[in-house]
């Protein structure tokens, strides 16, 4: 069995978790609305338990073992192509799609655990579904092909795998933004609000040194091991600096001007778009060294 | 109802402090309708409340003292009036009064006062009326809306120079955006953005706002760093935005509960003061600080450092200016995978010459440079030099009564005559790495092998006789213009000497920024994942109160409630339930 049956198992059972999720949301009591708009009430139904959302923690935790299943088999499988040995795939778009929808619902599942809320689940098992099911479409070559002169460095492992992982946790706020923009919307309890809210941050704050590290320091340093400057302007260099400073942005809106709430569910909705515009945006819209997508 | 500026109890239906004065409500900043103080949501529109929040410092609440306002702060409450319109940006007056001592909030913050307010409270504070054009500007220079406003300004400049392609020449700008275009762009430097001077001013600007904030914010951070947690009586605790009142006995349990999460307790009578990673704070100064260390670095390079960019063949030598040495390029070559026409990687061998000594001789790849005194040679591309030095091997037939007869075989190159075995002679007029046939006629798509060419011409002493053309494709495809023409050449062998493209550079301020990086690094990780915490607890009037701050006030609240809900689940019996554990297991041993 080849790494692209078990990325193709591990779209299924995403789809199945978030299918679970999705019951589970649906499945819990909502709340009273009274002509104030809100009502608090004594336990958030976030943090409610239902035999659906039981199943799809446990789905999702599966599935996330299959990705990595997946992604050893896909290393093995680049090392017989190419001598130099990366220890992870990470070499071109349909790789570092896999990587992506393997580390949201990691990043979500810390959180699931640390805070016993499981409402993000949905977003967190939607995204990897629509990643993998990106890779796995003909849109883009799953073939193993060796690595060209340039990606033969350990610091591109660094950079993709720090910038992806601070990338998972975006995600996640991204994903606690949707939900409260939407709960907010239809008028949720003060204490659901408040724990995505503080989700949301908590996931920009992890996220934030990692994205640091990988898109900034390790790119940086890549970039001048192979091409002997370490910044360029190049638009990918570009725009990742745009979504960094766009997430310091909003750390320092929400510490110094105590913005919160819907404000900053926006700003991580709109940081989420800028790094995937950053991604993927650029390599197919605007040209640069970085065009290495295949 | 607790006041927010001296924690004094009023009844609930008080409107005014009866310590204090203050108002004893928090106005919506959409409907203005009154709410109390501990409301997030408006009661009456339900727009959020929020507000800026004040910066933790060791003592967040110096306001009171036995129930009255102290100093500095009481005063300008008064100034202030105490409506609470929230228009500052802080909940309350006291609030920002308390911002303003701080120095984080300006003079001139309470619309509601406007300039006679600002004038009074200046006055409190013992600074001129018109303050100093220092003080002015450095408080433009450490304000959080500088860096907001230059943060946005970049973020938008940067999106534009993405869009509109850069360095390119004036003809191609002309031919996409018109003569309009074109004289805007030039004249907003839009062609070369990043590099354009009011670009890397805001760039500076933002570096020396940081460095700014940083060193303003120090002193508080050292302060919390390094001296001992003050201890806070319940009313002080009562205020704290993150704070649970309980019962009594748990007191003791509290404290077990702290020294197992790493905190490090001390009472003081009924008051508890807990703490750990204090010295987390200082991660943010460290980051900030950074920033001007990483920007110090790019201008070292900008300033000292240069970039080049050389090709040469194999056997050639060149000479690097800038470090007063020669390079020779003994060899070059490319690996392929195996059965693959993808290259692995492309090698030079580079010997470095200086003073007529050969010091150093390495063979460098894609991320293996060589570097000598300082500069570095990069392989940044490779390739063939099919257009001016191509080695064509031709094998040439003559068609006589319809029977092709072997003439013989020829290696020569583009420009040169041969002779054939009649007395005539041939010419290579051109040769095509890449051919392709355009409106302008026949020319090269790359510099690659795709669709080699050539176009040769046969001569009867000085006259022209035949021209054809040969693809080594398409060998049985001789397109001759005149049909009589007897010769077949063939193209069976192409060389071309290879060249590498070497990127040579010098950047002295690498290690500078690397420093910055590693500072970056670790000061994020100081604030994210060593997050200061500090708590306290006091028993007054048979209640419990615990309170307690983070890094920001939310950021806390999920931890601590976490401690508060393990304290409640604790049924304050004498014996804990551990204990019990403990008797179970006793007959055994
Ligand atoms: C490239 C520039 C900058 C970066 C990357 C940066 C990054 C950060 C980060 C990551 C935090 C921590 C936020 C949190 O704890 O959630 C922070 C906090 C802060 N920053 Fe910046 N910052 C920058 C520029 C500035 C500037 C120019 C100022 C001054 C106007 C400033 C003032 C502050 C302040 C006052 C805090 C809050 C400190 C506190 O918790 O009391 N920063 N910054």
């Amino acid at each position: 069995m080849d790494s692209a049956f078990f990325f193709y198992v591990s779209a299924v059972g995403y789809f199945l978790g978030f299918v679970f999720y999705l019951l589970h949301l649906i499945g819990s009591p909502s709340d009273q609305k009274t002509d104030l708009g809100i009502v608090a009430a004594s336990s958030p139904w976030v943090l409610k338990q239902t035999t659906w959302g039981k199943l799809a923690t446990g789905t999702t935790l599966v599935t996330v073992l299959i990705g990595t299943v997946g992604m050893v088999l896909r290393t093995l499988e680049l090392s017989r192509t190419s001598e130099f040995f990366l220890p992870m795939p990470v070499t071109n778009t349909y790789e570092t799609l896999a990587f992506f929808s393997w580390a949201i619902p990691l990043a979500y599942l810390f959180f699931e655990w640390r805070y016993k809320l499981k409402a993000v689940g949905a977003f967190a098992t939607g995204l990897a579904f629509i990643f993998l099911a990106v890779a796995s479409s003909p849109l883009l070559s799953q073939e193993v092909r060796p690595l060209v002169p340039a990606l033969q460095s350990y610091w591109l492992v660094f950079h993709v795998l720090f910038t992806l992982l601070g990338e998972a946790f975006f995600a996640v706020a991204f994903g606690a933004g949707i939900l409260f923009l939407w709960l907010q919307r239809r008028g949720g309890n003060l204490q659901t609000l408040k724990m995505l809210d503080n989700l949301g941050y908590k996931a920009i704050a992890l996220g934030f040194p990692l994205f640091t590290l990988g898109g900034l320091v390790f790119g940086a340093i890549w970039a001048q091991h192979a091409w002997g400057r370490y910044w360029g302007w190049d638009p990918k260099e570009t725009w990742m600096l745009i979504t960094w400073f766009f997430y310091a942005l909003y750390l320092h809106v929400r510490v110094k001007w105590g913005w919160r709430d819907a404000k900053t569910a926006w700003l991580a909705v709109g940081g989420f778009a800028a790094a995937m515009f950053t991604w993927l945006g650029v390599n197919y819209l605007l040209a640069g060294l970085h065009s290495y997508a295949g | 109802m607790t006041c927010t500026a001296c924690g004094t109890v009023n009844t609930p239906d008080s409107r005014f402090c009866k310590q204090c004065g203050v108002a004893l409500q928090v106005l919506c900043r959409s409907c203005s309708a009154a709410n109390t103080p501990d409301s997030q949501f408006c009661t009456t529109c339900g727009a959020p409340l929020t507000h800026k929040a004040l910066s933790p410092v060791p003592r967040a609440t110096q306001l009171v003292s036995g129930g009255a306002l102290q100093g500095q702060v009481a005063q300008i409450v008064k100034v202030l009036g105490g409506l609470n319109c929230g228009r500052c940006g802080y909940r309350t007056c006291a609030e920002n009064a308390l911002a303003i001592v701080r120095g984080e909030s300006a003079p001139d913050s309470c619309v509601q006062g406007g300039a006679e307010v600002a004038k009074q409270i200046r006055a409190i504070l013992g600074q001129p009326e018109r303050p100093s054009l220092g003080a002015l500007l450095w408080e433009q220079l450490t304000s959080i809306k500088l860096a907001i406003g230059l943060i946005v300004a970049i973020v938008l400049l940067s999106v534009i120079g993405t869009i509109i392609p850069q360095g390119r020449d004036p003809l191609f700008y002309a031919g996409h955006y018109g003569m309009t275009g074109l004289r805007l762009i030039q004249l907003f430097q839009v062609d070369r953005l990043y590099h354009s001077w009011y670009f890397l001013s805001l760039l500076v600007l933002l570096a020396i706002n940081t460095g700014a904030c940083a060193i303003k914010r120090f002193r508080v951070s050292w302060e919390l760093v390094r001296k001992p947690v003050e201890p806070r009586t319940a009313e002080e605790i009562a205020q704290l935005p993150t704070q649970a009142k309980l019962e009594p006995h748990l007191f003791k349990r509290l404290q077990e509960l702290l020294v197992q999460r790493h905190y490090r307790v001390r009472c003081q009578g009924d008051q508890l003061i807990a703490h750990k990673n204090l010295w987390g704070r200082l991660g943010i100064d460290i980051l900030h600080v950074s920033v001007i260390v990483v920007l110090m670095g790019g201008i070292a390079g900008g300033l000292l450092g240069f970039e080049d960019f050389q090709i040469a063949r194999k056997g050639e030598t060149f000479t690097v200016a800038r470090g007063g040495f020669s390079v020779r390029v003994d060899d070059l070559w490319t690996v392929n995978y195996e059965n693959s026409s993808q290259i692995k990687d492309w090698y030079t061998k580079l010997t470095v010459i200086d003073n007529g000594r050969e010091v150093l001789t390495k063979t460098i790849e894609v991320n293996e440079p060589l570097t000598y005194k300082g500069i570095s040679l990069y392989q940044a591309s490779f390739g063939s030099d099919w257009l001016s030095g191509a080695e064509l091997t031709f094998r040439i037939e003559r068609v006589k009564d319809g029977t092709a007869e072997p003439v013989g075989e020829i290696t020569t190159t583009v420009g040169a005559t041969f002779p054939l075995d009649d007395g005539r002679t041939a010419k290579v007029i051109a040769f095509y790495p890449d051919f392709i046939v355009t409106e302008q006629g026949p020319a090269n798509r790359s510099q690659a092998l795709n669709n080699p060419a050539a176009f040769l011409e046969v001569y009867n002493g000085t006259h022209k006789e035949f021209s054809t053309w040969t693809f080594a494709q398409f060998p049985e495809f001789q397109h001759d213009f005149s049909k009589e023409n007897p010769y077949r050449f063939y193209l069976v062998g192409m060389k071309a000497p290879q060249f590498t493209g070497l990127q040579i550079a010098r950047n002295p301020g690498i290690p500078i920024i690397y420093a910055g990086f590693v500072l970056l690094i670790f000061g994020l990780a100081l604030n994210f994942y060593v997050p200061p915490r500090r708590i306290w607890a006091a028993v007054k009037e048979n209640t419990l109160y615990v309170g307690g701050l983070g890094r920001e006030p939310r950021e806390f609240e999920p931890d601590f409630e976490e401690l508060i809900e393990e304290l409640k689940s604790y049924h304050g019996s004498p014996a804990p339930q551990i204990s019990q554990k403990e008797k179970e297991v006793i007959p055994h041993g």
